[in-house]
């Protein structure tokens, strides 16, 4: 979808017309969910979050000042919330050091366990821009530009950390892409 | 990195990224639907509304009325009271409407003088209104009984 189909779609939403706004939903779950993991680490918590975001907006969209920066405006507000989400969640984690700095996996099969662990753990060690630009380009297949619009960078910035977020998860990685390549 | 190493990894992370994710889509949609559900439910129906604007202007209307004949009288001790019309507004606003009825008698209520001194007869009107409405959501039956006084008069040739 272009901006050009964007833009009337926004409108519609903005006057309230919910059909208008499910299709945003369908349109942008995909690199909100990205956005929230990313900041999150937890699938659960991340749906919570874009569940809350894709609510809220709704309500707030009459503040939105022109339609054609609504990816924008709406990736700020999963943005916000899966930040106020990871502080609440902070304080819990601390009282179980055992648990800082790991992420719940969903229901792997045993074998894939340990692989989907490493994978994580891989995504984790990249800085938290450049994991989303990652996880918008593996979950939802945004190209550099979309991923720009979306995050409000440029494009040759996008592109910059996608390439280096592969070198990192290739070197962090590289024993599991020999078990693949075999 | 090599095609197909690069390749592995699209692949690899792709895979990852979908076997996480994917069970929380839909999850938004669904939120949104029981918004506007909740909403809905909310939200004061038509009917009701219509009832309120029906009735509202009713009860002012013949509060005035009687508001209006009282003053034009001399004879205070004839002076119509006004009813108040708070409860029957409220209660209209439960709609629909499945019953009403009306009894009505007219006394005598002797003479009187209007303001510029014409003598005349005055004719109490006593209506009894019973409404009765239903309340579509639990099916609950209210039933409000409204006394109307109308003070009318006739003017009395002097001798």
């Amino acid at each position: 979808m272009t901006d050009l189909d964007l833009q009337p779609l926004v409108s519609r939403a903005m006057r309230k017309d919910a059909n208008a706004f499910s299709t945003l939903i369908e349109r942008f779950e995909k690199s909100a969910l990205a956005l929230a993991y990313s900041v999150l680490h937890n699938a659960d918590r991340a749906g919570d979050v874009v569940q809350e975001a894709f609510i809220r907006a709704w309500q707030e969209l009459h503040k939105l000042q022109e339609p054609q920066r609504f990816a924008g405006w709406f990736m700020q507000i999963v943005r916000n919330l899966a930040i106020d989400a990871h502080r609440r969640i902070r304080p819990a984690l601390s009282e179980y050091p055992e648990l800082e700095g790991k992420t719940e996996m969903p229901d792997f099969a045993m074998e894939t366990q340990e692989k989907a662990s490493e994978i994580e753990e891989a995504l984790t060690e990249l800085d938290e821009t450049t994991r989303t630009c990652v996880m918008m380009r593996y979950y939802d297949g945004k190209s550099a530009r979309e991923i720009a619009e979306l995050l409000q960078l440029s494009a040759p910035a996008v592109d910059m950390r996608l390439s280096r977020g592969r070198a990192l998860l290739r070197n962090r990685l590289v024993h599991l892409l020999a078990e693949e390549v075999i | 990195m090599t095609s197909p190493e690069k390749q592995n990894l699209d692949r690899m992370l792709s895979a990852h990224l979908q076997k996480s994710l994917n069970s929380q889509r839909g999850k938004a949609k669904d939120a949104f639907q029981n918004l506007l559900r909740q909403q809905q439910q909310t939200a004061p129906k038509p009917y009701r509304k219509l009832w309120l604007w029906a009735g509202l202007p009713s009860a002012l209307a013949a509060s005035l009325a009687i508001s209006i004949t009282a003053f034009s009288l001399r004879n205070p001790g004839d002076s119509p009271t006004p009813i108040p019309s708070n409860n029957i507004t409220a209660a209209a606003s439960l709609t629909p409407v499945v019953d009403q009825e009306t009894v009505t008698r007219s006394l005598d209520a002797g003479t009187g003088l209007l303001a510029d001194d014409t003598p005349v007869k005055l004719i109490r009107q006593q209506t009894l209104q019973r409404t009765q409405w239903i309340d579509p959501s639990d099916r609950a039956t209210y039933s409000v009984t409204q006394p109307i006084e109308k003070v009318g008069y006739v003017k009395i040739q002097p001798y």
